[in-house]
């Protein structure tokens, strides 16, 4: 009984002493060590609904999903479909963001021209992007679909980031810059720019995610050889679930590694020390 | 400089009615008058920032379409956010040592590489100044307006900062609004009362 005892208090120091040295752990290791529990504690839940399941073609098991990962890594027709479904969606990505810009500068530039470019914008936010793909598939080749489709998810958001940021421009800046006999490249570029960049950095980060998922959408329903999307389709027309699930950890974690490369080009800071 | 049955009317509201005044070349004159009574609005109107009807002449005879450059310190400091105080300063074209010069005098040296929202209201008013007599003094033509240039600055700072804008601004034309007697009289300035516009 007594060593029962002593046991019991052994595991309760340890346990405190555990939980002291998280506290005084620093923050950004405590975050990691918090994200690696999370990662581990679902994973988990996989496995147990893969057991309970019982059958790999519904639910495959993680260990399955991550040899079939760790096998098409080493192929060299995974990194070659990896790129050519990031370059295809980022290329839309990109040109949604320009697309998003010029319309957002020429709605604030004219009442005409904002009346005009406004029920584009409610048209393009308003239809499933299925019919965005299925139309496209009757306009364009096979490969820029994708290219298409991202772009068109892209457009409304910096569209309407951008016009915002635009109106929201400090008037009594503008009239500093105007009294200082700032030239219009100077006003653009120190006073405008920097006003807009935290509304368009906000949403060159929302519309990354979407751009990718629809980018991968139209893959599937277009099928371009050698793409991310034709390899997910093609494993669910051959009821290949492990190469379902490897793709799909492919997606998110190329979206993930998208997002965190935006992030960081843009700058994680809304002010900087210039 | 001459203001000529100047009237200004903003939103349908008369707000300076027939002002007529001149003011000497190579000075310092002090708007006063009670708050509301529209000296804010007359210097936005020699900034050319407010349409008004009448006639402004500024110094050399030029008119309104020949509006000379203006050195402004607004009410309020009108800092870009998201410049330190030294890239606001310098984005008037002043040269590094200038600027340091300038802030040591106005005790804001070791603040150079501070974003405004790091600085107080004083410190950024101050700051304000520097930016309009670092502008004066790269243009020797320049008008010099400053509104209530030392509201929210200590005594001591006040002080300081008029005996700046006197040595700094000598041979400009300056108009400044001020409710200060002390600053009118460390200025050595100039003073044009004006009235509050009752008209509707």
């Amino acid at each position: 009984m007594k060593k029962n005892n002593n046991s019991a208090q052994k595991i309760k120091n340890t346990a405190s002493k555990f939980a002291l040295n998280i506290n005084k752990m620093p923050a950004p290791f405590k975050k990691l060590l918090r994200g690696v529990f999370a990662a581990l504690f679902w994973l988990a839940v996989w496995q147990l609904i893969a057991s309970a399941v019982g059958k790999e073609l519904l639910i495959a098991s993680p260990k399955a999903v991550f040899a079939r990962l760790g096998a098409l890594c080493v192929t060299g027709g995974y990194w070659s479909a990896v790129f050519s479904s990031l370059v295809r969606v980022f290329g839309g990505y990109l040109a949604g963001i320009l697309f998003g810009l010029v319309l957002a500068a020429l709605s604030a530039a004219s009442a005409l021209l904002e009346s005009l470019v406004t029920p584009l914008i409610t048209a393009i936010k308003a239809t499933p992007v299925a019919s965005f793909i299925i139309i496209a598939l009757v306009w364009f080749e096979t490969p820029r679909i994708p290219t298409f489709t991202a772009a068109l998810m892209v457009t409304p958001v910096i569209y309407g980031s951008a016009l915002t940021a635009i109106r929201s421009v400090d008037k009594n800046l503008l009239e500093m810059a105007q009294v200082f006999a700032f030239s219009r490249v100077k006003t653009i570029r120190r006073v405008i720019l920097p006003s807009m960049t935290p509304y368009i950095r906000s949403a060159a980060v929302t519309s990354l995610g979407l751009s990718w998922k629809a980018g991968i959408a139209a893959e599937v329903l277009c099928t371009p050889k050698g793409s991310v999307g034709r390899y997910l389709y093609e494993s669910k027309i051959y009821l290949e679930t492990p190469d379902l699930f490897a793709w799909t950890l492919t997606i998110i974690g190329a979206s993930l590694l998208l997002e965190y490369i935006i992030r960081a080009l843009l700058g994680g800071r809304g002010r900087g020390r210039k | 400089m001459k203001f000529n049955n100047l009237n200004i009317t903003l939103g349908g509201v008369a707000i300076i009615d027939s002002f007529t005044a001149e003011i000497p070349n190579g000075g310092i004159t002090a708007l006063t008058g009670a708050s509301g009574s529209g000296k804010t609005t007359l210097l936005r109107a020699v900034c050319g920032l407010c349409p008004f009807t009448g006639e402004i002449i500024y110094p050399g005879g030029k008119k309104q379409s020949r509006r000379p450059l203006v050195a402004c310190a607004f009410q309020e400091p009108r800092l870009l956010p998201w410049y330190t105080v030294r890239k606001n300063l310098s984005l008037v074209n002043a040269a590094e040592k200038d600027i340091g010069d300038l802030l040591s005098r106005l005790g804001l040296y070791d603040d150079a590489d501070k974003l405004p929202e790091e600085l107080s209201g004083g410190m950024r008013t101050r700051v304000s100044l520097a930016r309009a007599l670092l502008y004066a003094a790269g243009n020797t033509d320049a008008l010099v307006i400053l509104d209530e240039p030392t509201t929210g600055l200590d005594a001591s700072a006040a002080e300081k900062a008029c005996v700046l804008i006197r040595e700094l601004c000598g041979g400009h034309t300056v108009i400044t609004a001020t409710h200060s007697e002390r600053d009118i009289s460390i200025l050595g300035a100039g003073r044009i009362e004006i009235k509050p516009c009752v008209k509707p």
